[in-house]
């Protein structure tokens, strides 16, 4: 039988080699068992859709399926960030101190830490590339350390935060803090800023 | 009196060593007392100091550019407008008030270099780890970084001479005086510690004495158990708006030289300057 060619103003309209892609997921901890094109999950009860991104990410192994979970109650495929992104190692890892911004060439920091000096609120907050589908891992708690003017030895408060407290919203915290202050923190994250307004 | 603090700097392309004798220029200010506290920088392009925002710190602004690098020091006795002179290293930052130890100086001595350094803990530094070219060939472990002296006189001039000549023939006197350990380069403190052993002259100028007393901090001559590339590895660089600087929690209260370049940071710098333009 003659087969009918498509129009050629429909045709040139399809996306090219367009593939979806699913995960298997284990039913009871939402754990991922797999990554399939569609053609080859069509028999799987357990699976949601994927973005292609993510299927080719962990196809080339940069990275894994133990980087993310399906959420059960919303099916949804979430990352799982390991808290600490930075190793610690040097004594600015485990007492780093928060650079303020004037005097920084970061501009892309991981944790904002702001100080108001009318309303004397100190305000902790997380880079906007922390806030969608992350769960994290393991014990999440920050402690910051509000001392002296670059002098650590010198504690005037010891703050602590969860990072799941700042990754959406931000967490204040009233402190009536001399004219120069210092934040040190252990150094989770790579780039942590500071201001005064 | 005529005296004052000289401090030899050149154009590099990775380090900022004006930045650094701003620095040290400004902690003199800060610590020492009128008559002692005059600082000359000798430099390849004095336009630079127009960048500064206190280039007053500079009593006396030197235009040279015969050497490069640290080879430039060795003509100090040259260079000097002082009739007394100490030489310093640009990495390094005066914490507390040394008068006293240059009215020594002054009324005995017409040449003086250290001998002995101490680390951030205040232990007087006994390893050789950086230093075996002079442990093995027996010559006298000298610290060029604080070096006094007087203008025109015959020890020191006969001294820096026969230094400068050392620098300029490495290889020769490798040869004589470094045959059971050659270092790869003859630097200042080498060639000032040869020149001390050839002129017979090192229990005049280095003798033991409880001052100048200079924190080195070298990583691997801190004392310390283990490796390390940097001291700031292990313990923190800790300056305040009181001039005061802590080293992990050990107040330093010496001549603090702090090697690593990147520790003046601009916010060091524009403290110091607070503190500076404060005090004035």
């Amino acid at each position: 039988m003659e087969q009918k060619l498509m129009d050629f103003d429909e045709w040139i309209k399809l996306p090219v080699n367009q593939v979806e892609y699913f995960v298997k997921f284990n039913e009871d901890d939402g754990s991922l068992l797999g990554v399939y094109p569609a053609h080859a999950s069509q028999d799987f009860l357990n699976k949601i859709k994927i973005d292609e991104e993510v299927a080719d990410s962990i196809a080339s192994g940069e990275e894994n399926i133990f980087s993310y979970r399906v959420d059960l109650p919303t099916k949804k495929l979430v990352k799982i960030s390991k808290f600490s992104t930075h190793s610690l190692i040097k004594i600015d890892d485990v007492l780093h101190r928060v650079i303020d911004k004037k005097w920084s060439t970061i501009t892309d920091p991981d944790v904002m830490i702001s100080y108001n000096k009318e309303n004397k609120s100190l305000t902790f907050s997380m880079s906007d590339k922390y806030s969608k589908n992350i769960i994290w891992d393991g014990e999440t708690e920050m402690v910051f350390l509000v001392t002296d003017y670059n002098d650590p030895n010198v504690l005037l408060h010891m703050l602590s935060i969860r990072a799941g407290d700042i990754t959406e919203i931000t967490k204040s915290f009233t402190l009536d803090l001399p004219n120069r202050f210092s934040v040190y923190t252990r150094r989770i994250f790579d780039k942590y800023i500071f201001e005064t307004k | 009196m005529n005296f004052g603090y000289l401090i030899v700097v050149s154009s590099n392309k990775e380090v900022d060593y004006l930045k650094l004798a701003y620095a040290l220029a400004l902690s003199i200010k800060n610590t020492q007392k009128p008559g002692y506290d005059k600082v000359a920088l000798v430099i390849d392009n004095p336009e630079l100091i127009k960048n500064l925002k206190s280039p007053w710190v500079f009593d006396h602004v030197i235009k040279w550019d015969k050497e490069t690098h640290w080879d430039g020091r060795s003509w100090m006795d040259q260079l000097s407008p002082f009739e007394n002179t100490v030489c310093l290293d640009a990495d390094m930052l005066f914490l507390r008030d040394y008068s006293h130890w240059i009215d020594y100086f002054v009324k005995h001595k017409e040449l003086y270099v250290a001998s002995k350094a101490y680390t951030y803990r205040g232990e007087e530094i006994t390893s050789d780890f950086y230093r075996k070219a002079f442990t093995k060939n027996k010559i006298p472990s000298l610290y060029s970084m604080f070096t006094f002296f007087k203008k025109n006189t015959d020890i020191a001039t006969e001294f820096f001479e026969l230094g400068r000549f050392i620098l300029k023939n490495p290889i020769e006197f490798k040869n004589l005086y470094m045959s059971d350990f050659r270092p790869k380069v003859v630097g200042t403190d080498e060639a000032f510690g040869l020149a001390a052993k050839i002129l017979d002259i090192a229990d005049d100028i280095a003798h033991d004495l409880d001052f100048p007393k200079l924190v080195h901090l070298k990583p691997m001559i801190q004392n310390w158990p283990w490796a390390a590339e940097r001291v700031t590895e292990h313990a923190g660089f800790y300056f305040n708006m009181h001039g005061n600087l802590k080293i992990g929690n050990y107040q330093q209260y010496d001549i603090v030289h702090y090697v690593e370049k990147d520790l003046i940071t601009d916010e060091i710098v524009s403290m110091l300057e607070e503190i500076a333009w404060n005090k004035n």
